[in-house]
């Protein structure tokens, strides 16, 4: 014969394991929502705002990556507080007699029995029981012979569960909104970046320990290159060693010999050996013979191409271009006099002040507008196009707006002095004389005021032999030419 | 007593149930209809309470209470009241008799010494009267010149109270209804039933209940059931869903619905939650248990409540009832989760 009160305590222990579970449950599926989020963001990130074109800061990914694993640690930690919580209220013996009177149909006849002979309040409760107590027991035990507690209380996920459904979504509608006020459209850098990284991850999928060292730089150099903490010079060593690592790249025909031995093979037996040659490598001789077994050969799994070369080295030179430019703004810009307090000085009006023609890097700091300049208001003569939409045709090659010149002199009619010192000139002004028309027919008469010079001038560069050494600014080649410079 | 003590829990139940339905199958055979009124009589007799009972005239409330008692076997009295009825034609007096020459004052017991007793139309007597008999009620017991005399039990009041005719009367005064354990509303009988009614008082056949108990073991059989009532166990969420209820009839209370608030003066007392349970144990004896349920209690809840609750002047003058406020409290009732 079973024990009515035996019974109501298995019924307790099982409901208070239900309920732990249960209230654990319910902000188990916003905990793992928010751990998962966190360790699954930067994926989140390629496949949303950033395939959309925007970017989130690398320290800002971080910071959001940090509250969703605290908030994640959080919900779980509550979810625990709530199951233990959940466990000591389950624990009242005559609750959880109510709960199997519920179950039974006892009609709060096992209610009564268990505020009757709760074993925790036996003694008090026992003068309460009346003559009639035995036949309550009997009646009890009629209604428990059958009852399972493990059946009567199952466990139940679906509704702990879909009670934590909306929280789930606010954290995830909570990752949306901190995503769109977060993300920003990328920087050139960090453009540039993203470029040399997906190149590089192309580059990581071949065999050859060369290549993946190359990659292994190329996204050094990228993640250097988005770090706003690094100093320009470091990101430009740090291209600079890519830009290396290519150079030691064996040229086109080389690189291609062992795809062009699979190539001579297929080609023997095809009887087709004449591939498209490479007109880029060093030398058409080389390039041709090289060319010829790897039109016809299968080019090796994840090998670099020729093509992905040619655009990394187009991207690291842009890279370099974008961060020297950074530079020349950064020390080209008017500096606040008095820690910004004050009346800043205004360019010009410090006379001790040199200029730059009297710099070395003069013509380095010259700001002089480049196609992929990033400087905005800067008016290209490129046909009314602007920078971005120039593909560089013509772009590429002209040398933009003269820049204002800091020193001068002006050679006046009428006015004598020393004579003028253009030895160093960069360039030279010319005022032509006016044209003066006379009579009918329209001939032209020079004009006899003219000024005259006392030094000889032309309009080229002064000093030619200047010319053969290495320019001290870097121009942007147009990527179609590059190759041929080497 | 002795023999009381032999019998099993089991059995003691089963007697009580098998009482109470030979005597309203008993009343029934001489009533028709009205099975709730006869069942709320008789729950009132073994819980000790005493019954109010409100109908126009001709509704067969005095033969109603005549046959409960000829059924039980209980002696039976019946008091009309008037306005020029005093204490003493209820109580009794003592009046002034000569015995062996010598003269000596004895007790002359009033219709209010019996088992049964019926006030009819207890509304129509001076307040005076009508406290003569609330006394006897609730002390069980009269006095009459100092001299304390008690009543046997049991003993159960039965008033009626016309709810036409009012003029002339004097109400009951809420302190006073509420010493009533129960508040039955006699309805008018449904076409069937009168044409029952008319086949039973019109015709040659007499149809008379019979009694279940002789009438000198009546009294001491039936105070074992109303022990055996007492015995009824009672669980306590159930004490507190009791307890809720009384709360959700009282005005500004803490578990007060809206219409309490605005309709009521003044809630039940706890008069009132004694007669939940005692009509609630009584119900669960009926249905074989022997600790009391929600739905033993949520029963009682009209019967037991509707004349405790005292209405304001707005719900007088919306004609807004006590029971429609009961029927929105057990409407609205929530019973204890675990």
């Amino acid at each position: 014969m079973i024990n009515p009160v035996e019974q109501i305590s298995l019924a307790r222990r099982r409901l208070r394991l239900l309920a732990a579970v249960h209230a654990g449950l319910t902000l188990s599926l916003p905990a793992l929502t928010a751990l998962a989020l966190g360790a699954a963001l930067e994926p989140i990130a390629g496949l949303t705002w950033q395939r959309m074109g925007y970017v989130m800061a690398a320290q800002t990914l971080a910071d959001v990556r940090l509250a969703l694993f605290a908030l994640g640690a959080a919900t779980s930690g509550a979810s625990g507080w709530m199951a233990w919580a959940a466990y000591r209220e389950a624990s009242d013996f005559v609750a959880a007699a109510q709960r199997v009177d519920e179950a039974v149909g006892g009609r709060q006849e096992i209610v009564t029995l268990a505020t009757l002979a709760e074993p925790e309040k036996s003694e008090s409760q026992r003068a309460r029981r009346t003559p009639l107590f035995p036949l309550l027991w009997r009646r009890a035990i009629g209604y428990l012979e059958r009852f399972d507690p493990n059946r009567a209380f199952a466990l139940d996920l679906r509704r702990p569960l879909v009670r934590s459904l909306p929280l789930a979504v606010a954290i995830l509608a909570l990752l949306v909104a901190a995503a769109m006020a977060l993300v920003r459209p990328p920087s050139p850098a960090e453009l540039q970046a993203s470029k040399l990284r997906a190149i590089a991850e192309q580059i990581a999928k071949s065999e050859n320990p060369s290549d993946r060292t190359l990659a292994a730089k190329v996204l050094a150099a990228a993640t250097a290159l988005e770090n706003p903490a690094l100093p320009p010079q470091e990101k430009l060593a740090r291209l600079d060693q890519v830009m290396r690592e290519l150079q030691k790249q064996p040229p086109k025909g080389s690189s291609t010999e062992q795809s062009a031995q699979s190539g001579n093979t297929k080609g023997s037996a095809n009887g087709q050996g004449n591939g498209q040659g490479n007109s880029q490598g060093n030398g058409q001789g080389q390039g041709q013979g090289a060319g010829q077994g790897a039109g016809a050969g299968e080019k090796p799994n994840g090998a670099k191409s020729d093509q992905q070369i040619a655009e990394l080295r187009n991207d690291v030179s842009k890279a370099q271009e974008q961060i020297e430019a950074g530079v020349h703004d950064e020390s080209n810009a008017p500096k606040p006099a008095n820690g910004g307090k004050g009346n800043a000085l205004k360019p010009g009006s410090d006379k001790d002040r040199k200029g730059p023609a009297n710099q070395p890097d003069a013509l380095a700091q010259a700001k002089i507008p480049k196609p992929d300049s990033s400087a905005k208001g800067e008016r290209m003569p490129s046909g009314g196009k602007s920078g971005k939409q120039d593909k560089g045709g013509s772009g590429d090659t002209h040398l933009g707006q003269f820049p204002a010149a800091e020193k001068f002199q002006r050679f006046s009619l009428g006015k004598t002095g020393a004579p003028i010192e253009i030895r160093d000139a960069r360039y030279v002004l010319f005022r032509l004389p006016t044209e003066v028309a006379t009579g009918d027919g329209g001939k032209l008469v020079a004009d006899t005021n003219r000024p005259v010079a006392s030094a000889p001038y032309a309009n080229v560069p002064l000093k030619a032999e200047r010319l053969d050494l290495a320019p001290q600014e870097r121009q942007l080649v147009p990527p179609r030419y590059r190759d041929l410079i080497h | 007593m002795g023999a009381a003590a032999q019998i099993t829990p089991a059995e003691r139940v089963n007697e009580f149930r098998r009482v109470f339905a030979r005597a309203e199958a008993e009343v029934g055979k001489v009533i028709v209809g009205h099975l709730d009124v006869i069942r709320k009589l008789l729950t009132a007799l073994f819980a000790g309470g005493h019954v109010l009972i409100e109908g126009v005239p001709g509704l067969g409330k005095t033969l109603m209470c005549k046959t409960a008692s000829d059924a039980l076997g209980l002696s039976f009295k019946r008091i009309q009241f008037t306005p020029d009825l005093m204490p003493s034609d209820i109580v009794g007096t003592q009046v002034l008799t000569e015995t062996d020459g010598r003269r000596e004052f004895h007790f002359k017991p009033g219709p209010i010494f019996a088992h049964i007793v019926l006030g009819d139309e207890i509304n129509r007597a001076t307040p005076k009267t009508q406290s003569a008999v609330l006394e006897a009620m609730e002390e069980r017991q009269v006095t009459v010149f100092g001299n304390t005399y008690p009543l046997e039990p049991p003993f159960l009041v039965l008033a009626t109270q016309n709810p036409i005719e009012l003029e002339g009367t004097y109400p009951l005064p809420e302190a006073q209804m509420d010493r009533f354990l129960f508040k039955v509303v006699m309805g008018s009988p449904k076409p069937e039933e009168l044409r029952e009614i008319l086949n039973r008082t019109t015709g040659a056949q007499a149809h008379v209940a019979q009694p279940i108990f002789s009438p000198a073991n009546a009294p001491a059989a039936i105070e074992q059931l109303k022990a055996l009532v007492r015995e009824v166990m009672v669980a306590e969420p159930v004490e507190r869903f009791a307890i809720g209820i009384i709360g959700a009839c009282t005005p500004n209370g803490p578990g007060a619905i809206p219409e309490v608030s605005q309709y009521l003066r003044f809630g039940p007392s706890p008069r009132g939650a004694q007669a939940l349970i005692l009509c609630a144990k009584v119900n669960a004896l009926l249905d074989g248990r022997v600790s009391v349920s929600y739905d033993d209690v949520a029963d009682a809840i009209l019967p037991a409540l509707r004349h405790r609750l005292l209405r304001n002047f707005q719900a007088e003058a919306e004609n807004v009832t006590t029971d429609s406020i009961l029927e929105q409290v057990t409407k609205r009732l929530k019973r204890p989760r675990a």
